[in-house]
């Protein structure tokens, strides 16, 4: 077998970092339309699916290392990649969790009957979706406007939060039947709105490995609040 | 890659590859693609014209894409799967990657992958599958209840004089319901299978449906819901009488039951240009979600089952509609505003074609 150099390393490393990549947005894609469709196989299917990307994780964070020990002097350019893929593949983690949170309450909401048809929130969990796409291509081009503007589109994942927020509280205050479906629905957007953060977050790294800056520095952005149960 | 084509095969090649309805990637031993189709582009992140290799985690973040390249080179035997691939819309494909060997080397040079879309077949093999499980229950149900009535009369309950004819009376309510049915699906397979006999002639229009006003006249009392007909005198459609009063009694009946008591049903119809003419049915009625838009002219599909069948449909109205609007070359359309109404739009020729 030949000898791995450190330019195979770094490209296994980009391969897996995408490739998690894309399994959080099969995660969240599958997490979404078994929400929007009722489906509870596809929802338990999110949560079986879980394992093999907390795997997937850990063999990155070992081939970092590995390359942080074999080479002693990485060239800056490629230092700031591994940082990089160091910091993003957490976040990345995190999305897939979030979905399977999302997951875990689209099966309780399905033991009961659907609330009312949804119209922002299958927007919402759009946007998200191509939100989380277009980071992951940003990153694998490191393409810092496209991360730009995707982060730009936070906003508009803001507003819809705010507005089913508001939706489902006064469906909780009006009708005794609906608190525990409100409930799981206000979960549900929280968990939304916690993927466009991480989003978010992504892009921001993107930013870094393009033009070495960081833009926001706050230890919060990187590391990221635990996850609801 | 280790080989070259000569000046004629280069272009023959890329003609071949560039017809070709499935998506082609070929990959090199390093994962990289070196080559790929039109097809491809449009289901992957691609450039239309390639400039050199691209690398695969570059074309698909898709985790069965890389397994099966990654396990044909490997072993150096075929892979097969079915994957989703997520983009504007979300499409199934069937997804067979094979080993490239180009001789006279014995080893592997890398692989193809072929990705043929299988989403329709994936929805109309879905619908197929619901048809036959709804249809056995839409004919079990009034045929358990006809059952159960039947044996209770034969045990005795024909005698007793207050409930036998009430007895009857449902035994005729389901018989009635699976005659309805029945005679739909007869009519449904025949279209189908293209077996229906249209026999066009020009038709007045406005005495046509002044006429079909008369018919629905007890299911608009019943509904309590008005009837508005504006039809241009003289404008005509060329169509089959038998099936354009399918079609029209089919979306007027629907516009009436799917109505609310106060409500109201307009038939307008006017000429358009490459000898069509256009009919409107317009309701007041519940009107119907966007979600539901697109199947409602599937087989036995309905919004609310139980309102469906109180008013006694099948679910397979508009699915004969559209057949036979389909069958005189004619189309439909409808758009809808939950709580407000719903309007369905038929087209058909106006005269006929003169030889
Ligand atoms: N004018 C309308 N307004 C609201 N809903 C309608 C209307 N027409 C059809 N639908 C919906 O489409 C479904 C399918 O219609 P159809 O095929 O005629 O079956 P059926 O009338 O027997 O239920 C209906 O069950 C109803 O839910
Ligand atoms: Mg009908």
């Amino acid at each position: 077998m030949d000898v791995p150099t450190l330019e195979t390393d770094l490209r296994m490393l980009r391969d897996k970092v995408l490739l998690l990549g894309g399994q959080s947005e099969t995660a969240l894609s599958h997490a979404a339309r078994a929400l929007i469709q009722r489906d509870s196989t596809l929802a338990q299917q999110v949560i079986s699916d879980d394992d093999e990307i907390d795997s997937v994780e850990s063999e990155i964070d070992e081939l970092c290392a590995q390359i942080l020990t074999r080479q002693r002097n990485l060239p800056p350019e490629d230092l700031r990649f591994v940082i990089g893929v160091l910091r993003t593949t957490p976040m990345i983690e995190r999305i897939a969790d979030h979905a399977v949170n999302i997951a875990r309450h689209t099966i309780k909401l399905n033991d009961e009957p659907q609330l009312k048809p949804f119209i922002d929130l299958p927007r919402m969990a759009e946007i998200v979706k191509q939100m989380l796409a277009a980071s992951l291509d940003a990153l694998t081009q490191r393409d810092a406007i496209r991360a730009k503007q995707t982060i730009r589109r936070d906003t508009e994942v803001d507003l819809l939060y705010r507005r089913i927020f508001n939706e489902l509280m006064a469906f909780m205050t009006s009708d005794l039947a609906a608190v525990t479906r409100s409930a799981e629905l206000l979960f549900v957007i929280k968990h939304l709105e916690r993927i466009a953060d991480y989003v978010t977050n992504i892009c921001e790294q993107v930013v870094y490995l393009a033009e070495g800056r960081v833009i926001k520095h706050t230890p919060e952005a990187w590391l990221g609040d635990a996850v609801e149960p | 890659m280790g080989f070259q084509l000569d000046q004629y095969s280069q272009p023959l090649l890329k003609a071949v590859l560039g017809s070709l309805r499935e998506g082609i990637l070929v990959v090199d031993s390093q994962l990289d693609v070196v080559l790929y189709n039109k097809a491809a582009v449009s289901i992957f992140n691609l450039p239309a014209v390639m400039t050199g290799p691209v690398r695969l985690i570059d074309v698909s973040r898709n985790k069965t894409i890389h397994q099966g390249f990654r396990q044909v080179l490997e072993e150096n035997k075929p892979f097969d799967a079915e994957l989703e691939v997520f983009g504007k819309q979300e499409r199934t494909f069937s997804f067979r990657a094979t080993p490239l060997v180009v001789p006279p080397s014995e080893e592997v040079a890398g692989a193809i992958g072929v990705f043929f879309d299988v989403t329709q077949l994936l929805r109309l093999e879905r619908v197929r599958r619901e048809f036959f499980s709804n249809l056995s229950h839409e004919l079990r149900t009034p045929l358990t209840s006809i059952l159960v009535y039947v044996e209770t009369l034969l045990n005795g309950a024909l005698y007793d004089t207050e409930n036998n004819l009430k007895f009857l009376n449902i035994v005729n309510k389901h018989a009635t319901r699976m005659q309805n049915l029945v005679r739909d699906i007869a009519d449904l397979s025949a279209i189908e299978a293209g077996e229906l006999k249209l026999n066009a002639v020009e038709v007045d229009l406005r005495a046509f449906i002044e006429n079909l006003g008369v018919l629905i006249a007890s299911d608009l009392e019943e509904c309590q819901v008005a009837f508005h007909q504006d039809i241009p005198p003289e404008l005509t459609v060329y169509a089959d009488p038998q099936a354009l009063e399918q079609i029209l009694m089919n979306l007027i009946i629907n516009a009436v039951k799917f109505n609310r008591p106060g409500g109201s049903v307009s038939v307008t119809a006017k000429p358009e240009g490459d000898n069509r003419t256009r009919i409107t049915v317009r309701d007041t009625g519940i009107g119907i979600e966007e979600e539901h838009l697109t199947r409602i002219f599937e087989r036995l599909y309905r919004v609310d089952k139980s309102r469906s069948q109180e008013v006694g449909g099948t679910g397979l109205g508009l699915a004969i509609v559209k057949h036979l609007v389909l069958s005189h070359n004619g189309d439909i359309s409808v758009q809808s505003t939950p709580g407000e109404g719903s309007e369905f739009r038929i087209r058909l020729p106006r005269k006929a074609i003169e030889a």
